[in-house]
C-alpha cells in the first residue's frame, strides 16, 4: 500500500513538472513560428509539435483532476436531495459507471495503438509514433480507472459502516 | 466490421462510406464533380443491388479529415472512403504526387482512368498492405497557381513570392527552394491572400473559383506541377470479400462508372473554372511556354532524388515509364 | 431511437452529478452496445477530436489572460475604465463592463478576462462599499464581451467546424459586444442605487474613482489629468492592443498564433515592471496547464458521441424538424434562438459550439441566414449559457472568486439577463446588418 502510495505522489509530480514544461514549450514554440515565417527560417516540423504537447496534458491532467474532483460536473440532483445516505449512494453508482466507461476504453485504446504500432504510423511534421502518444493516452485511463475504483471502495466502506 | 458479416440472407448490408469533398445535395453539380461523383456511385449501388447493398455518405469532412476518413476505413469503422489517399498513410502514396508526373487532364484520363492499364493495376497493389482495394480511379485534379503579386512563367518569376504549402514531404520539398514556402491551412488562405500574409498557392482552377480566391489574387498560371490523385474509391478489404459476388461486381463497376463520371465532369470544370476566372472574374490566366514549363521541369528533376528515395526507387521509376509512355 | 434515449442518459446521469466527460463517455459506450455497434471507433476519435491547431487557441489564451494578470496588464485597463467613467452616476459599477471590453481587446477568452478581473475588481469596489453579489454578478455577465471584442477563441473554434474566415468573424462581433456593454452600463445606471451604499466604504482606496457623485462635479479638471495619467499607465497595454490587432490583420500571424504573441508580450511587461517573479512564471504554466485537464477532456469524450449523432443523421433530422414545424422564417429563427439559450443551460461553451454548430448550420443555410450570422447569434447565445444555471461556467468563477453564492446571484441576475443580454440576442437574430456591417465594410465576403 505504501508502494502504491508513493508512486500516486510520483506520478503527481511527474505530470506537474511535465506539464510545466509543456506549456513553456507551447507558448515559446508557437512564438517562434510566427518569428519563423516573419524571418524566413525554419523551426523544421516542430510547428505540430505544441498541438501534441496539448494532447498529452490535456489526457494526464484530466487523470490527477479524479484525486482532487476537479472534472465538471453539475449535480442538479444536490438541489432537491439533502439526505446524505442517498447522496453517498448516488455518487457510488455514478462513480461504478465512471469507473467502467473508463476502463472499457482503455481496453478500446490499447487495439488502437496495437493497430497503430503495427502500421507503423507516425506524425506529419516530427514523425511521432502515433502508438506512443495514444500509449499516454491509454495510461491516463487506466489511473483514472484506478482513482475512480479506489474511490467506490471507499464510498462502499462507508456505506458498511452506517450498519 | 460486424456490419458486413453478420448480414447473410434478406436483411441489407449496410456501408458508411466518407469523403471530405462537399454535398452536392442532388442539386447543380458545376464544380462539385467530386461530390457528385460520389453521389452518384451510391445512388447507382443502391439502385442495381436492390437494396441488397445501402451506402450511405458522409460529405464534408464530417467523419473526419482525408488522413483520418482512409484510416477509418482501414480498420472497418467505414467501409468505403473517396478522395486522396495521402502520403502521410504510407510513403508510397506519394508517388501519384511527383512533380510534373502528368500536366494534362486528358494525358491522365488516357492513362490512369482505364481499369485494364498498368498504371492503375501498379497502383492497386499499393493498398494491400492497409487492409483495403482500390475500386477505380478518376481525373482528379491538376494544380496551377495563383498569386496576387505579378504574372508566374518561368521558375525563377516565384521567388519574391510568399507560397502557402501543407505538411505534405512532397509540396514542401518542391516550394521551399524556390520561393518562400509558407505552411498554413487551407481555410485561413483567403484572410491570408487578403492581407498578403501569402502572395499565393498551388490549387486548381475550379477550387479556387468554388472559395472565392479570386477576389483577392489576380494572376493564375497553368504551371500544372502536381497531379492529385483526389478522385479514388477505396474499400475495406475484409467488407468487399464478404459481399456475395455479385454485388462485388456492381460495387466494382459502379465504381468505374462514377469515376468515368468524375473524369468527364472534372475535366469540363477545369475549362469552365479557367473561362470564369478571366472573362468573370479578371484574373489573368497565363498558358505557360514550352520553354517556360521547362525551368520548372528541370528542377524537379534536379530534386527528384529524394522523392524517389522517399516513394522508393522501383516504385518510383515505374509509374513514371508507365505515365511517360501513356501520355505520348 | 437509440441515439436518442442515450443523449437523454447522458443529461440525466451529468443532472445525478456525474462528470461531463465521463457522461458522454458512458453514454456513447451505452448506444454502441445497445445498437449493436462496432466500438472499433471510440479511442481514435478521442485522440483525433484534440489534434487540431485550432484547440491549440484555448491554452494559449488561458496562458496569455493569466501572465496579462499577473504582469498587471490587466490592473491597468481597470484603472483607464476607472478613469473614462469618472463623470458619470454609478461609475465604479460601469467599470466592469468597460474593463472587460478593454480586456478583451488583448484575450480572447470569458473565463480569462473574469478570473483576471474579479480578483481586483471585487475586493476594491467592496471596499468603496458596493455589494459583492451586485459585482460579482456584474462580472460574470461582463464576461463575454471578454471574447465579443476580438480576439475571439470562440470564433477560432467556430472556425473549425464551419467554412469561414475568423478575421471576418473577429469583426462581426463587435458591434454587438458593444452594444451589449452599453445595455450593461444603462442597466448599471439605473439601478446601482439599490447595490452602491457609500456609507458601508471602508476607508480610503488607490482608486481615484468616485466615492460620491458631488465630488466628481466639482473636479471637472481633474477629470482630463487624470484621464491622461491612466492612459500612460495603459500604455503596455494600449501598445498590446494595436500589435494583436494590427498583426491579425495585416497577417503576420493567425488568430491562435495571436494567443502565443500576447502571451509573450505580457511576459516581456512583467519582467520590465518587475510585476513577475520567476516564481510567479511558472506557477503561470504549471496552474494552466494542471487546469486543461479538467476542461478539454470533455472535447475528446463529446467528439464520441457526436460521431454518431452524425452516423445516425440527428444534425439533419433536427434541421428538418424545426423545418416541418413551420415555414415561417421569424419562428424558426426564435427555435433557433430557443435551442441554443437552452442548450447553453447545460453545455459549456466549447460543446456547445463544436456539437450544436453543425446541426444548425443546415437549418440556417435553409432560411438564407448567413453563417457569419449566426456565429455571433451563437457566441451571444454561448455569453447567455455562462451565466444561466446549472452550467453557469462565469457564475461558478464568480462565486467562487467573491465566496456569494451562487443563489444570491439571481436578484442582481435577473435584470442583468434579461434586459442586458437577452435583447442583444434578439438584435443580432432579426437584425443580421449588426453582425455583418462592419466585416462587409472592411472587405469580408460574408
Ligand atoms: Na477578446
Ligand atoms: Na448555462
Amino acid at each position: 500500500m505504501n508502494l502504491l502510495k508513493l508512486a500516486d505522489k510520483g506520478i503527481e509530480k511527474i505530470v506537474n513538472s511535465l506539464v510545466t514544461v509543456a506549456m513553456i514549450l507551447i507558448l515559446f514554440i508557437v512564438f517562434f513560428q510566427v518569428l519563423a515565417r516573419f524571418y524566413h527560417f525554419s523551426i523544421g516540423g516542430f510547428e505540430e509539435f505544441p498541438t501534441y504537447m496539448m494532447i498529452v496534458c490535456t489526457w494526464l491532467t484530466a487523470a490527477m483532476h479524479v484525486k482532487r474532483k476537479g472534472h465538471i460536473s453539475l449535480n442538479l440532483f444536490a438541489l432537491f436531495i439533502k439526505d446524505l445516505k442517498t447522496t453517498k449512494i448516488i455518487n457510488i453508482i455514478t462513480t461504478l459507471i465512471t469507473a467502467i466507461a473508463f476502463a472499457i476504453f482503455s481496453i478500446l485504446a490499447l487495439d488502437v495503438i496495437r493497430y497503430n504500432l503495427e502500421m507503423d504510423y507516425t506524425t506529419a511534421g516530427l514523425k511521432m509514433p502515433y502508438w506512443i502518444l495514444m500509449g499516454l493516452m491509454m495510461f491516463s485511463t487506466i489511473i483514472m480507472t484506478i482513482y475512480y475504483t479506489k474511490d467506490i471502495i471507499v464510498g462502499i466502506k462507508e456505506v458498511i459502516a452506517w450498519k | 466490421n460486424n456490419d458486413s458479416k453478420e448480414t447473410g440472407g434478406d436483411k441489407p448490408v449496410k456501408w458508411i462510406m466518407s469523403t471530405i469533398y462537399t454535398d452536392p445535395a442532388g442539386g447543380d453539380i458545376t464544380y462539385k464533380s467530386l461530390g457528385a461523383s460520389m453521389e452518384k456511385f451510391i445512388k447507382d449501388v443502391n439502385e442495381k443491388s436492390e437494396g441488397r447493398l445501402v451506402i450511405e455518405g458522409f460529405y464534408g469532412g464530417v467523419l473526419g479529415n482525408a488522413n483520418d476518413g482512409f484510416q477509418q476505413m482501414e480498420r472497418g469503422e467505414t467501409q468505403i472512403y473517396y478522395g486522396q489517399p495521402m502520403s502521410t498513410i504510407d510513403k508510397a502514396f506519394g508517388v501519384w504526387n511527383i512533380p510534373f508526373l502528368f500536366t494534362d487532364y486528358e494525358d491522365v484520363k488516357k492513362v490512369v482512368v482505364d481499369p485494364d492499364g498498368e498504371f492503375f493495376k501498379s497502383s492497386a497493389k499499393l493498398f494491400e498492405s492497409h487492409n483495403s482495394i482500390l475500386l477505380s480511379m478518376g481525373v482528379g485534379n491538376i494544380r496551377g497557381l495563383l498569386n496576387g503579386k505579378h504574372e508566374v512563367g518561368k521558375i525563377e518569376d516565384v521567388r519574391d513570392l510568399k507560397i502557402r504549402t501543407y505538411e505534405d514531404e512532397i509540396v514542401n520539398s518542391f516550394w521551399k527552394g524556390i520561393c518562400n514556402a509558407t505552411p498554413m491551412a487551407v481555410g485561413d488562405v483567403y484572410t491570408a491572400l487578403q492581407t498578403n500574409a501569402i502572395d499565393g498557392l498551388e490549387f486548381s482552377a475550379d477550387s479556387i473559383v468554388t472559395r472565392k480566391y479570386y477576389e483577392v489574387a489576380k494572376n493564375y498560371s497553368d504551371i500544372n506541377w502536381q497531379w492529385a490523385n483526389g478522385a479514388s474509391f477505396v474499400v475495406n478489404q475484409e467488407a468487399y470479400k464478404s459481399l456475395p459476388e455479385d454485388l462485388q461486381k456492381i460495387v466494382s463497376e459502379c465504381a468505374w462508372d462514377a469515376a468515368y463520371f468524375q473524369t468527364e465532369n472534372s475535366i469540363l470544370d477545369n475549362n469552365k473554372a479557367l473561362e470564369t476566372l478571366e472573362s468573370g472574374f479578371g484574373v489573368t490566366v497565363h498558358n505557360l511556354t514550352d520553354q517556360e514549363r521547362q525551368t520548372w521541369i528541370d528542377y524537379a528533376d534536379s530534386i527528384s532524388n529524394n522523392i524517389r528515395t522517399t516513394v522508393g526507387e522501383e516504385l518510383y521509376d515505374n509509374i513514371k515509364k508507365l505515365a511517360k509512355e501513356g501520355s505520348k | 431511437m437509440e441515439i436518442g434515449i442515450s443523449a437523454l442518459l447522458i443529461l440525466i446521469l451529468i443532472a445525478f452529478g456525474m462528470s461531463v466527460n465521463a457522461s458522454f463517455l458512458a453514454g456513447a459506450i451505452i448506444y454502441l452496445l445497445w445498437s449493436g455497434t462496432s466500438l472499433d471507433s471510440v479511442a481514435s476519435t478521442a485522440f483525433f477530436a484534440l489534434e487540431k491547431s485550432s484547440i491549440l487557441a484555448i491554452p494559449l489564451f488561458m496562458l496569455a489572460g493569466s501572465l496579462m494578470d499577473k504582469a498587471g496588464i490587466a490592473d491597468r485597463l481597470i484603472e483607464l475604465a476607472d478613469a473614462l467613467l469618472k463623470k458619470f452616476k454609478g461609475a465604479m459599477g460601469a467599470t466592469i463592463p468597460v474593463a472587460s471590453m478593454l480586456f478583451g481587446a488583448v484575450n480572447g477568452s470569458g473565463t480569462a478576462t473574469i478570473s483576471a478581473l474579479s480578483k481586483i475588481m471585487l475586493v476594491k469596489l467592496t471596499r468603496m462599499g458596493w455589494d459583492k453579489r451586485y459585482t460579482a454578478t456584474m462580472l460574470a455577465c461582463s464576461a463575454s464581451l471578454g471574447y465579443m471584442i476580438p480576439p475571439n477563441m470562440n470564433a477560432i473554434l467556430f472556425s473549425s467546424v464551419a467554412n469561414v474566415s475568423v478575421a471576418a468573424l473577429f469583426m462581426a462581433t463587435v458591434i454587438p459586444g458593444v452594444i451589449w456593454g452599453g445595455l450593461l452600463m444603462i442597466i448599471n445606471r439605473i439601478i446601482y442605487t439599490k447595490w452602491y451604499h457609500p456609507k458601508n466604504a471602508i476607508g480610503h482606496t488607490e482608486f481615484t474613482a468616485i466615492t460620491t457623485n458631488e465630488v466628481l462635479q466639482d473636479k471637472e479638471s481633474g477629470y482630463w489629468s487624470n484621464l491622461f495619467k491612466a492612459l500612460l499607465r495603459a500604455i503596455p497595454a494600449i501598445i498590446m492592443m494595436v500589435i494583436i490587432f494590427a498583426g491579425i490583420y495585416s497577417g503576420l500571424f493567425s488568430p491562435t498564433e495571436a494567443g502565443a504573441v500576447a502571451g509573450i508580450y505580457a511576459l516581456i511587461v512583467g519582467l520590465l515592471y518587475k510585476t513577475l517573479g520567476l516564481k510567479n512564471i511558472f506557477s503561470v504554466f504549471k496552474e494552466t496547464g494542471q487546469s486543461m485537464g479538467s476542461f478539454m477532456i470533455i472535447l475528446p469524450m463529446v467528439a464520441i458521441f457526436s460521431r454518431y449523432l452524425i452516423l445516425n443523421q440527428v444534425p439533419q433530422t433536427i434541421a428538418g424538424g424545426i423545418a416541418s414545424i413551420t415555414s415561417n422564417v421569424i419562428i424558426i429563427m426564435l427555435l433557433i434562438d430557443l435551442i441554443l439559450v437552452i442548450s447553453g443551460m447545460f453545455l459549456d461553451a466549447g460543446v456547445l459550439i463544436l456539437v450544436i454548430t453543425p446541426m444548425l448550420i443546415p437549418t440556417a443555410e435553409m432560411i438564407g441566414m448567413p453563417i457569419t450570422q449566426l456565429a455571433v447569434i451563437m457566441f451571444v447565445c454561448v455569453g447567455i449559457g455562462t451565466v444561466t444555471p446549472p452550467m453557469a461556467m462565469n457564475l461558478f468563477i464568480a462565486s467562487k472568486a467573491s465566496g456569494i453564492e451562487i443563489t444570491d446571484m439571481m436578484t442582481p441576475l435577473k435584470p442583468l439577463l434579461l434586459i442586458g443580454c437577452i435583447p442583444v440576442l434578439i438584435l443580432v437574430t432579426f437584425v443580421p446588418e449588426v453582425s455583418l456591417w462592419l466585416p462587409r465594410i472592411l472587405g469580408f465576403s460574408v
